[in-house]
């Protein structure tokens, strides 16, 4: 039905009004893929959708499970580990484990449980045994004790040794979790033995954005928060443009004065499925009107809430950038399985999110950013301009889940409406669901 | 002859000592001290602060083109930590009218850390 078609609707039965005229002009329109609609071409249903797997607290445990006790994790880059002996720890507290993280003396990256073969104490940690922490050590050694292990894990040391019972150094060593890196980003695997190798699970294209120059954009910047809702739903925030007129508009709303409308639906040029993980590319900066803001402050340092004006010159960036070849090519989101986004900006900068689940109605968000090293001092007052608007967009976002968490969990209503603009995040939460009812059907629940 | 007056080391550029009153206030060294800063100053002095650093900021721009972005001396470095913080101030000032989006509930977003430079 056209919207012309529901608009001219008798007044006395329900109808639903869309899109102004002048809205409609305002639109950039992009071709979708047969058969006609983002969402079908992906294999999904186009019906209403159930929120229930972001409260319910039996959903969330089997969650745990089947997702992030199968999947492999993102949980750091190399650069935390600049030398030979180097670690740190990642707290997965709704795991109970805590991951040990080390460049061993032959420079290999190693993952461990974070546990003594002694007595069970956790190894590394400052202050806080609940708390992160990261450094560099000759050997492991344990506070309660002073066992001692070799940066690979194998026992080294065990104080007074004669008096205990068969001790065999076999047993001793500290158990490993499956690690491998990829694009510099550290990823470990719970699983006794893991069903795909880290490159499988990734999928042929997104192992190609290996290539991508991160290292080229050193200067991070590192941001965390927690918000009180489920972590998918901060991954759907951000895998969908539908919301940006409404919860941007006053960052936005310079489109307003700039094209005389003032809330320009935002549509998406691509997106794609790669195995469990999802593509959105947009055209960022070169993207329609609507997000091209200019307010005093930005004419000012050249930079807005979506970066820098200038785009600086890292030579290659590699040949796993705009897999799907759209024109004007401004931003890359992959929304990696199954709790990490990487964001790759044409004007050369990146983003990362993680979602680490706290509870079913809890979260812990990180954010980094990644800048070029600035020739001048111009080039870095546009980098902090761009990161204080960055931050006040994210924090927008995060605004308004406490407020859907709420919502959904009233059960006031138990079905809701996604449109096509929205395919990627019913992809996020139909994966989800698909692994979830895999695994219970393994227990036989 | 004795000096009796009190002086203080000035933190900016003499070119600059019309911004020096803001100076002690707002050259603060990370993004989250400066956000910190805002949150606890009342909006009239963030417009008093946007309304005097903004018209000098290409002028003060202008003088820091002189220096290699990785050798600033103190009082430029100051001066352009000043300009880092009319960024943060304009968000008051420009977009909420408020020195945190009023819509944003109590959620705020902590920033962890920050290139040492």
């Amino acid at each position: 039905m056209t919207d012309a078609s529901i608009n001219a609707r008798d007044k006395s039965t329900p109808h639903i009004s869309g899109l102004t005229e002048a809205e409609a002009a305002g639109i950039q329109i992009f071709e979708k893929p047969a058969p006609g609609s983002w969402t079908e071409s992906f294999g999904l249903s186009t019906g209403p959708v159930s929120f229930e797997d972001d409260y319910d607290p039996e959903f969330y445990e089997d969650e745990k499970q089947a997702v992030f006790r199968r999947s492999w994790l993102n949980i750091g880059r190399v650069e935390q580990l600049p030398r030979n002996g180097t670690y740190f720890t990642k707290e997965l507290q709704f795991l109970r484990t805590s991951v040990l993280v080390i460049r061993g003396m032959d420079g290999e990256i190693r993952a461990f449980h974070n546990v003594c073969s002694h007595r069970g104490n956790r190894l590394m940690w400052d202050e806080n045994p609940s708390e992160e922490s990261s450094g560099s050590c000759r050997q492991i050694s344990c506070k309660y004790h002073g066992w001692r292990y070799e940066l690979d894990g194998e026992i080294s040391y065990v104080h007074n040794a004669p008096e205990f019972f068969d001790l065999k150094a076999e047993d001793l060593a500290l158990p490993k979790i499956h690690c491998d890196v990829w694009a510099g980003f550290v990823y470990i695997n719970l699983d006794k033995e893991p069903r795909q190798t880290l490159r499988e699970f990734l999928t042929p294209t997104l192992e190609k954005f290996e290539t991508y120059p991160f290292e080229k954009m050193p200067r991070v910047y590192h941001f965390e928060t927690e918000v009180e809702a489920n972590w998918k739903l901060f991954m759907d925030a951000f895998q969908e443009l539908y919301h940006v007129p409404y919860v941007h508009g006053k960052v936005t709303n310079a489109a307003l004065a700039q094209t005389g409308v003032d809330k320009v639906p935002q549509m998406i040029p691509y997106f794609g499925a790669y195995g469990k993980h999802r593509l959105m590319t947009t055209g960022g900066a070169k993207a329609n009107k609507g997000v091209r803001v200019r307010r005093p402050i930005d004419a000012l340092f050249e930079a807005n809430f979506i970066g820098t004006d200038y785009t600086p010159d890292i030579g290659s960036l590699g040949d796993g950038v705009n897999p799907a070849g759209i024109e004007n090519w401004g931003v890359d989101s992959w929304q990696l399985y199954p709790n990490s986004v990487i964001i790759a900006w044409s004007s050369n900068y990146w983003y990362t999110y993680h979602y680490w689940p706290l509870s079913p109605t809890r979260h812990r968000f990180e954010w980094t950013v990644g800048f070029a090293e600035p020739t001048t001092i111009r080039e870095r007052l546009a980098q902090e301009h761009a990161l204080v608007m960055m931050r006040e967009g994210i924090l927008q976002d995060a605004n308004t889940l406490e407020a859907t968490q709420l919502g959904i969990m009233s059960e006031g209503r138990t079905e809701f409406y996604l449109c096509d603009q929205e395919v990627a995040l019913r992809h996020l939460h139909e994966v989800v669901k698909a692994d979830v009812d895999a695994y219970r059907a393994e227990k036989g629940k | 002859m004795r000096n009796t007056t009190m002086t203080t080391e000035a933190l900016l550029p003499p070119e600059f000592a019309d911004l020096e009153p803001f100076a002690a206030d707002w050259v603060l060294p990370t993004l989250e001290e400066r956000l910190q800063r805002r949150l606890v100053t009342p909006m009239v002095e963030l417009h008093a602060f946007y309304d005097a650093v903004f018209p000098r900021a290409e002028a003060a721009m202008t003088y820091l083109d002189q220096f290699d972005v990785n050798d600033v001396p103190e009082t430029a470095r100051n001066l352009m930590v000043l300009l880092y913080s009319l960024s943060v101030v304009s968000v008051a000032t420009e977009v909420f009218s408020s020195q945190r989006d009023p819509n944003a509930g109590t959620t705020w977003i902590n920033e962890v850390s920050e290139p040492a430079t």
